[in-house]
């Protein structure tokens, strides 16, 4: 038998002391952040049969800011806005061709602008953490709002703690030049949100998190700018995933890794698993080399175009074929007193022979695309 | 608490700082009137005067279950009833008690005497316990709970030599004039800035025979320390060193390490560690630290010099 090791007794005692397992988790500091990104998608590559539009995609500049401000000891305010601008063209349709299947690419002449606000009270109990939030999104084209609220609480001499959701949203679509395409003129969506998740801390250096969230959409669910599109007017998703965070006193750095399911009743099914190195440099820096794997399978009325049969539901969009992606990212992060400035780039890159599943046909409209992202948050 | 306490935080807020400060003041004397021996109305005294049975609240009996596995993983050598040994060395005279009163005291002393049922306890009559080992470690990793939540990355809680750390010790260069660290020394707050750079905290150990020397230095990033030593309260009788850390079995001081230092993620397993270390003769002690897989200073004498086991 193996002996045991008496630190490791005396530690899994010692974390039942109240003291020792974590506060209330309420911020301190008031704190501010702005992000930039440049979203760049790659054009339309050479080996895929473009039938008509232009190659190139889209480009999204992103302006984003976060203010956190305390209210008390026990309170929090957190609002978040997002700007962003989009130009380029998007896929349109797919159709057959002698080769097999043909993209149409929509002109060059989109070009959008897109607000979000979000506001978020967050009130830090002994025991309860509660949050209420509220945004809106806009678009020319686009309207969106949503109300949520979590309820957060710790047992077990705080080492376990349990946290349930519930978000509902409201959607309003009045789609451009809806007359000149025959598209939709107005339409609307609600969706409902509900989740639950436990996290566990195993050790001083190990936490573990399970969650579940379960989706439902009612309305308009096609995709207004995709020609011959027609999707259910119902929708079900369920996610359950699984993190841990680990941290290595040897190297100085902590490893995060987190794999997510995800199925909805369109019979999608997905695997997501996210692996990041956090290597603390020093006392002030930090790189984070990271790496994605996304795979996914195809929903019940995807085609790689449109059959001849007209069925009740179709649509050839890639983003519900059968098809895999990996993304890497390296992230960099210099503290410098009360300021930290972050600077990261992402390379994603989506092909159907990354998937689980073997793909017959791969869907002409993957996108590839990269991420660079500066800036920095302060604390007063 | 017994000793000199010191807290160093830096941190870019100096208004942030004193708040922190204060909460970790307030967190230090709500445990020292929580647990303290000599205050006739704290939870400890209230367990010792009662021999029936005493509800306690959820903190001590976290305290309650970590005295018994520190037991029941030594064998009985750490047992929190064994302070009554006390009352029978006395350092003053450097008398040696007769085997009769070690012996009549030994009877009052065994955890597996006392009634423990997962918050409730009854201690018999003419015994008492002692959270001496414990409840000050406890503190200092409450302490950098404190400071860690209120989002401190550089600090270290020194509490009568009881050492926890979080991050560096920040360099001239990293700190800037916006950071500033508070320090108490004997219950005054100062801001200090002279600091060396270094990764981690250098914290020396102390010589066991001349206070003033250290006898290593350790380099404490994340993590805590505490030192249990045979100097800070002795008599020598015939050539052998009578110290203040007792054997609950045998009822003798003990007089294997001179100082046991060990390293571990909380302050409260680093000092009972340390404890057992100078509790077990040094062959066992170092075999012990060792298959608790920490890192440990053990001191020994052999014909008056002092050697040092370090691993």
């Amino acid at each position: 038998m193996k002996k045991i090791n008496p630190k490791n007794c005396l530690m899994a005692s010692a974390l039942m002391l109240p003291a020792v397992a974590s506060g209330n988790g309420a911020p301190v500091d008031s704190e501010f952040s702005y992000r930039y990104s440049s979203y760049v998608e790659d054009d339309i590559a050479d080996d895929v049969e473009l039938t008509g539009g232009v190659k190139s995609r889209y480009e999204i500049d992103v302006h984003q800011m976060r203010l956190l401000t305390l209210i008390g000891d026990d309170n929090s305010l957190e609002v978040n806005w997002l700007g962003e601008s989009l130009s380029g063209a998007s896929p349109v349709a797919t159709e057959r061709t002698a080769n097999g299947v043909g993209l149409i690419m929509s002109g060059a002449s989109i070009s959008e602008k897109r607000q979000d606000t979000s506001v978020r009270f967050t009130h830090y109990g002994e025991l309860f953490n509660w949050a209420l939030e509220g945004g809106v999104s806009k678009e020319n084209d686009y309207e969106s709002s949503y109300v949520a609220g979590d309820l957060g609480f710790s047992f077990n001499a705080k080492n376990t703690s349990l946290n349930i959701g519930f978000s509902t949203a409201d959607d309003d679509l009045s789609p451009s030049d809806a007359e000149v395409f025959n598209r939709v003129l107005s339409a609307e969506k609600e969706t409902s949100s509900y989740s639950l998740s436990l996290s566990q801390i195993l050790s001083p250096n190990n936490i573990i998190l399970f969650g579940t969230s379960f989706t439902e959409s009612e309305g308009f669910l096609t995709d207004p700018y995709k020609t011959g599109d027609s999707r259910p007017t119902t929708k079900e998703q369920s996610a359950y995933s699984v993190q841990l965070r680990s941290f290595f006193d040897a190297a100085d750095a902590a490893l995060h890794f987190n794999y997510r399911y995800y199925s909805d009743d369109w019979k999608m099914q997905s695997d997501t698993i996210d692996i990041e190195w956090h290597q603390n440099i020093g006392t002030d820096m930090q790189l984070v080399p990271a790496i994605r794997y996304y795979s996914q399978g195809e929903t019940f009325f995807y085609e790689p175009y449109e059959p001849d049969d007209q069925p009740e539901f179709y649509s050839s969009d890639f983003r519900l074929s059968p098809y895999g992606a990996l993304s890497l990212k390296l992230a960099f992060i210099q503290r410098f007193s009360s300021w930290s400035y972050t600077i990261s780039y992402e390379n994603y890159d989506s092909d159907a022979d990354y998937s689980f599943n073997n793909v017959a046909l791969e869907s002409p409209g993957l996108v590839d695309f990269t991420r660079l992202t500066i800036g920095f948050d302060t604390k007063w | 608490m017994g000793g000199p306490c010191e807290l160093r935080f830096f941190h870019h807020s100096e208004k942030s700082v004193r708040k922190v400060f204060d909460a970790c003041r307030n967190e230090v004397l709500r445990f020292e009137k929580k647990y303290s021996r000599y205050l006739e109305d704290s939870v400890l005294s209230k367990i010792n005067q009662h021999s029936n049975a005493t509800k306690v609240d959820s903190e001590t009996t976290a305290i309650l279950n970590y005295a018994q596995t520190a037991y029941q993983i030594s064998d009985g050598l750490f047992d929190i009833s064994s302070g009554v040994l006390r009352t029978i060395w006395d350092f003053k005279s450097k008398l040696i008690p007769e085997q009769k009163v070690v012996n009549n005291c030994l009877k009052r002393i065994g955890w597996n005497k006392i009634n423990w049922n997962d918050g409730e306890i009854s201690v018999p009559k003419d015994m008492e316990l002692d959270f001496g080992g414990i409840v000050k470690e406890y503190a200092a990793d409450a302490v950098k709970n404190i400071a860690l939540n209120s989002g401190i990355t550089n600090g270290l809680i020194n509490l009568g030599g009881d050492i926890v750390a979080i991050g560096s010790e920040l360099t001239e260069e990293t700190k800037l004039s916006s950071s500033i660290s508070l320090k108490e020394s004997n219950g005054s707050a100062f801001a200090d800035s002279d600091y060396s750079a270094n990764q981690g905290w250098p914290i020396g150990i102390r010589h066991p025979d001349n206070s003033d020397k250290a006898c290593c230095r350790i380099n404490l990033l994340h993590g805590a320390v505490a030192t249990s030593g045979d100097y800070e309260k002795f008599f020598i009788q015939n050539g052998r060193r009578y110290c203040h850390i007792f054997n609950p079995k045998t009822g003798y001081p003990v007089s294997n390490a001179a100082s046991v230092t060990v390293i571990a993620p909380l302050c409260i397993v680093a000092g009972t560690l340390s404890t057992l270390g100078m509790l077990l003769p040094v062959k066992d002690a170092i075999a012990f630290l060792k298959q608790s897989e920490v890192t440990f200073i053990l001191t020994y004498r052999e014909e008056d010099k002092l050697k040092i086991v370090r691993d």
